[in-house]
């Protein structure tokens, strides 16, 4: 299991994949957010290891 | 993925570059775009006085602190909106990030003015965003005008223009249509209005805040909900993970071979007047803003 913080702070859980699968399965879009892991961002190739806690932030803004 | 100049692992991968990069070789990118863009479209150089417009939020806070590293010299200039907690919170961003990077900035409080947009949405009958565009306008404009600057700069990115662009296509408004460069010479009271960010995508400039540890406010303003502008940026973001570059292509193609064809000849130009209030350029006798103004007195 991945833990991920969604932008609003709900967290989802989801099986081990890469982080592109991961955007594609929460109903995301590749350029409209990023992906971290602690202090550092990981590119949709990076496969997530079990029990790995990772956050999406959204860098879409409406104004 | 690996970093396309170094090979150490990448932190972000821009497609429609076909490369990753680490994060010293990201911020390298990203300051050479904005360097590309100042200079392709003529926006300033180390002598300009630049006013950059501040809301709290990713773009403009990029903007302002790059700015200032690469050497020119910027105030940032913030209007606080008086909408609730939102505000609250992002002039506290605005004020820490100022105090920690060292950076000049002008405040105007529409509280302490005895004008919040929330009392204005009250008794004007507009929108809030038009009420607030409209004002926002005018403090930026007279606070660049008193001061004397010679450029105002706003955090617009790649995203919000060729969101706004396909906006007014969908529209076919002739009259934004012609206003959609990146450098516009706009009013006579201020000489140039820029957009240093206009190469860099949303994605770009939210991870160079990201890898910078530049904190801007992630919440909306809470009158943005519905914004049409989203259905148009998720539109592009749709088309672009299909076809990496098309925001790009979409946007600085139309400002080079397809703006000027909507541009305003000078003799077909509404005549400007100087608000009998304010003293601030205005296409009326008494500005927009200072008529919304009587209303609350
Ligand atoms: S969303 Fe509307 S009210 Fe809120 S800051 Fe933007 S223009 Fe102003
Ligand atoms: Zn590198
Ligand atoms: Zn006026």
């Amino acid at each position: 299991m991945v833990f991920v913080t969604m932008p609003d702070g709900s967290i989802k859980e989801c099986q081990q994949k890469r982080i592109k699968e991961i955007i594609l399965e929460l109903g995301l879009n590749e350029n409209a957010v990023l992906v971290a892991k602690g202090d550092e961002l990981l590119t949709p190739d990076i496969y997530v290891a079990n029990r790995d806690e990772i956050r999406i932030i959204s860098v879409v803004s409406g104004g | 993925m690996k970093c396309r100049k170094c090979g150490e692992r990448a932190l972000i991968s821009l497609r429609r570059h076909n490369a990753g990069f680490c994060k010293e070789h990201f911020n390298e990118f990203f300051v050479r775009q904005v360097e590309k863009a100042i200079k392709k479209y003529e926006m300033f150089d180390y002598s300009d006085k630049i006013m950059v417009c501040i809301s709290g939020g990713k773009d403009s806070l990029v903007l302002w602190y790059l700015l200032h590293k690469m050497g020119f010299d910027t105030t940032g200039m913030y209007v606080n909106l008086g909408i609730g907690e939102y505000s609250e919170k992002s002039l506290e961003k605005v004020k820490a990030f100022s105090e920690k990077h060292g950076l000049k900035s002008i405040i105007v409080n529409l509280t302490q003015l005895g004008h919040p947009i929330t009392l204005m949405e009250k008794r004007v009958k507009r929108t809030a965003c038009a009420i607030c565009g409209t004002t926002k306008r005018h403090y930026f404009n007279k606070v660049a005008h008193e001061n004397n600057f010679d450029i105002v700069a706003t955090g617009h990115n790649l995203d919000d223009e060729a969101a706004r662009l396909l906006g007014n296509t969908m529209r076919w408004y002739p009259e934004y249509l012609g206003k959609m460069s990146p450098a516009l010479s706009a009013d006579s009271q201020i000489k140039k209005k820029v957009k240093p960010l206009i190469r860099l995508t949303e994605l770009e400039v939210g991870a160079y805040a990201f890898m910078n540890g530049i904190y801007y406010i992630a919440d909306e303003c809470p009158k943005s909900v519905g914004a049409t502008s989203m259905i148009y940026k998720n539109a592009l973001n749709t088309l672009e993970t299909e076809m990496p570059g098309t925001k790009h292509y979409f946007y600085s193609e139309f400002v080079k071979n397809v703006a000027h064809k909507f541009e305003r000849e000078e003799t077909e130009k509404k005549e400007m007047h100087i608000c009998s209030i304010c003293g601030i350029e205005s296409f009326l006798e008494v500005c927009t803003f200072c008529k919304m103004l009587e209303k609350i007195k």
